[in-house]
This record gives C-alpha cells, structure tokens and sequence, in this order.
C-alpha cells in the first residue's frame, strides 16, 4: 500500500514507518498537515491511506482530514491521537476517518486496518478489470426530472473506483451526466427553449413540471448508455426529440454567449474530451479518455 | 432549510440542501428579507458539486437580491465547484470566498 504518515514527532513517524515498510508498503512521510496536503493534493491517486497525527503545527489532523476530503471523499484517513483526546477523535469519525488509534501505537491494530483496507481495493481492482468485458450499459428513463439525481448517483457510483486508477473525478462525471441528461429532457423531449429561462424562471420550471405529465412527452424517454475501455469512457444520451442545430451554439470560447443558451453544455464541455452529436441533433456522445497516471514520489525537498 | 441570522439579523447565512424549486426559494428569502437582512451568504462549502439549474438559481438570487440594493455571498470550498464558477464565469458576477472568516470580515467592513 502507498501510505502517507503525517506527524511532527520524528521517533513515532520512524517506529512506525519502519514497521509498514518491513511489510512491503511505500511510505511517504510529512511533518504536518500542510506538507502532508500539498503532497497530497499533488496527486490524491498516488495514496491508498494517510496515517495523521492530531495535534501537529501549521495544519492539525482534522483540519487536513477536511481537506483531504474535499479531493478524494473515500481516502481512508487513519487519526493518531493521545490519550484524553476522546472528543477529538469522535470528531474525526464524524468528519470521515476511517478509524482512530491511541498513542503508542500498537502496530497489529495497524496492520488489521490495512489488511482489511487491501481487501477493499482488490476488490475495486477486480472490478476494473471486469469492465472491458462488460457490454455497455443502457439506461432508458422517462422524461421526468426527478429522475436526474438518482441517475446521476447510479453511475457515480458504478464509475468510482475508475477514480484510484486514473484519476477521473467522480464530481466532474455527476455534473457532465445531470447537464447532458437534463438538456435531453428539458430541450430534447419537453422542447423548452433556454431562453424562457432567462426570461422567466419560475414560469421555466412551472413548464417543465407541466410537460412532464402531459401527452405527448409522457411517452418520449431519455436514454444514457456508456462503455469503458482502458482507455475511454464512452457515454451516449439520446432523445427522442426534435434535435436542433447544434452548429448554431456559440463557441465554447464565448462564456458570455453560452451562459445564455448553453450553460450545461459548456460545462460539459470543460470535463470532457470529445462531444459528437448526431446530425438531428438529438443524441450526444461524449468522450473522457482515462490517463494512466504516473505515480508521485515525494522529493527530499517535499519531506 | 437552515439559516443562522448573525449581526443583528444584518448577515444571514444560509445552508441550502437544494436550489432547485424556485417557488420555494423565493418564499425562504422573503421570509428573511422580512428579518431585514442586508447580506447573503449561501453556504456551500460542503457542497462538492451543482448542477447548471442551480447556477441559474444562484444567478437569479443574485439580481433579485441586487435590484434591491442588498448583496449575495458565496462560500465554497470544492475544486469542482471552483472549476464550474469559472467556467461559467459565475465568479465575475459574484463574490465567492472559500474561508467564511475572510467573507464575514469583508462584510463586516461595510
């Protein structure tokens, strides 16, 4: 595992860093929580687990658990605490830690935390490598979008574990799928042109709910079907509307242009590598090439 | 949705779970504007993520509030959510901040 150990104290970080690197693991030392972050922050899939100690200068733990967080929600975060640090420590649970342990450490409930960690990653590893083999997945919804957000976390969900391999934000991905499922929905099949919207946004949202329920829009669905490769994930979102010309949208350049009748697609477009339409205009398929990252080793001047 | 009044009712910092219902979020700001409230902050540093729709909740928020001479605050914190205020240079319009401290403090001096 590629571990990152935080702490100021340099006889703990030694003890235990010795202990992890006896059993195979890579072990990236920092003396606080910034150091710890800016490496970090460098390159969130290069780490498996960050062991940090609480009570440390510049950044604390909680602080930097926050913080780690913010870029990858699932990095399992390990808080070394001292005795009488109960509070402390429920905080760091309730922020997302995965587990606290007191000082001294005793390196067998390390080493329990970790092999079970392991289990986990095998687990998405095989996962991954399953994918190529799977046929793409379709999902094919009504019009309605009430829809979207469970959409959304469905795939989020089913894509995560491409984010340890390369990096993919799963955030990004929530947003190019809610935009593209939505311009489906709301310009596709319920024909609602952008710009009532920036006339008038409750009589927007007013005619989004009404055209849900009403003939002919009830029978037009909204069709997501993706494909991952080792090297892309494909995602096509098909309409069964009336298309438009999409050789009319203003450059992606222009945000100005855009905010007014493109706002979702130049979002999309800023999270993705490729988007084809169709020539109706009524299907987009777009393209994320999935990078193989480089490890990041931390430098002397790093630690 | 929850809202902590601060200052004398002058800063209300609001904790959206959604920006979606227009109606809805029309009636939670007249019923603070009532508390006469000058500055809005809406919270969104634990927010990773928002659709374009709620952009363009934000974006109307942001004239309404404007048009009667009151100002909107927002505090975030994800790099997403930095990236897609960029993008839709959401963050020309309107002031964004990612420590509440700094915002309030800028506030404050007004």
């Amino acid at each position: 595992m590629r571990i990152m150990l935080v702490d100021d104290e340099f006889l703990l970080v030694q003890g235990i860093s010795e202990g992890l690197t006896d059993n195979g693991h890579q072990v990236t030392q920092a003396e606080n929580g910034k150091q710890a972050y800016q490496i970090f922050a460098e390159a969130p899939e290069s780490f498996d687990l960050i062991i940090t100690d609480i009570k440390m200068p510049v950044m604390d733990g909680l602080e930097l658990l926050k913080k780690v967080h913010r870029l990858d929600v699932d990095m399992p975060v390990i808080i070394i605490t001292g005795h009488g640090d109960l509070e402390i420590s429920i905080e760091a649970l309730r922020l997302g830690a995965l587990d606290f342990m007191l000082k001294p450490v005793k390196m067998k409930h390390l080493y329990l935390a970790i092999a079970k960690l392991e289990r986990i990653r095998r687990f998405q590893e095989n996962f991954l490598n399953v994918l190529p083999f799977v046929d793409p997945v379709r999902i094919s919804i009504p019009s309605q979008m009430i829809l979207v957000d469970g959409v959304t976390s469905w795939i989020r969900n089913y894509l995560h574990p491409l984010y340890r391999k390369h990096g993919i934000s799963v955030n990004e991905i929530s947003i190019v799928v809610t935009e593209a499922l939505t311009n489906a929905i709301v310009h596709g099949n319920l024909e609602i042109p952008s710009s009532l919207k920036e006339e008038s946004l409750s009589d927007f949202q007013d005619l989004v709910s009404r055209r849900e329920t009403e003939f002919p829009y009830t029978e037009k669905k909204v069709s997501l079907s993706f494909q991952i490769s080792p090297e892309k994930l494909e995602m096509k979102f098909e309409d069964e509307g009336k298309g438009f010309d999409y050789s009319k949208l203003p450059n992606y350049d222009d945000s100005a242009a855009m905010m007014l009748s493109g706002r979702g697609l130049l979002l999309i477009h800023s999270f993705v590598d490729q988007m084809i339409w169709n020539e109706k205009g009524n299907s987009l398929k777009i393209v994320k090439n999935l990078p193989k990252k480089e490890l990041h080793h931390a430098t002397n001047e790093e630690i | 949705m929850s809202v902590e009044m601060l200052d004398e009712n002058q800063v209300a910092v609001i904790y959206p779970p959604a920006l979606e219902d227009i109606h809805q979020w029309e009636k939670e700001l007249n019923r603070i504007e009532k508390l006469g409230c000058r500055f809005y902050l809406i919270d969104l540093s634990l927010i990773d993520w928002l659709p374009s729709s709620e952009f363009g909740v934000i974006m109307w928020t942001f004239k309404h509030l404007e048009e009667s001479g009151r100002k909107l605050y927002l505090l975030v914190d994800s790099p997403v959510l930095f990236k897609t205020f960029e993008t839709t240079s959401l963050d020309q319009m309107i002031p964004i901040f990612s420590s509440r401290e700094e915002v309030l403090a800028i506030i404050r001096q007004q």
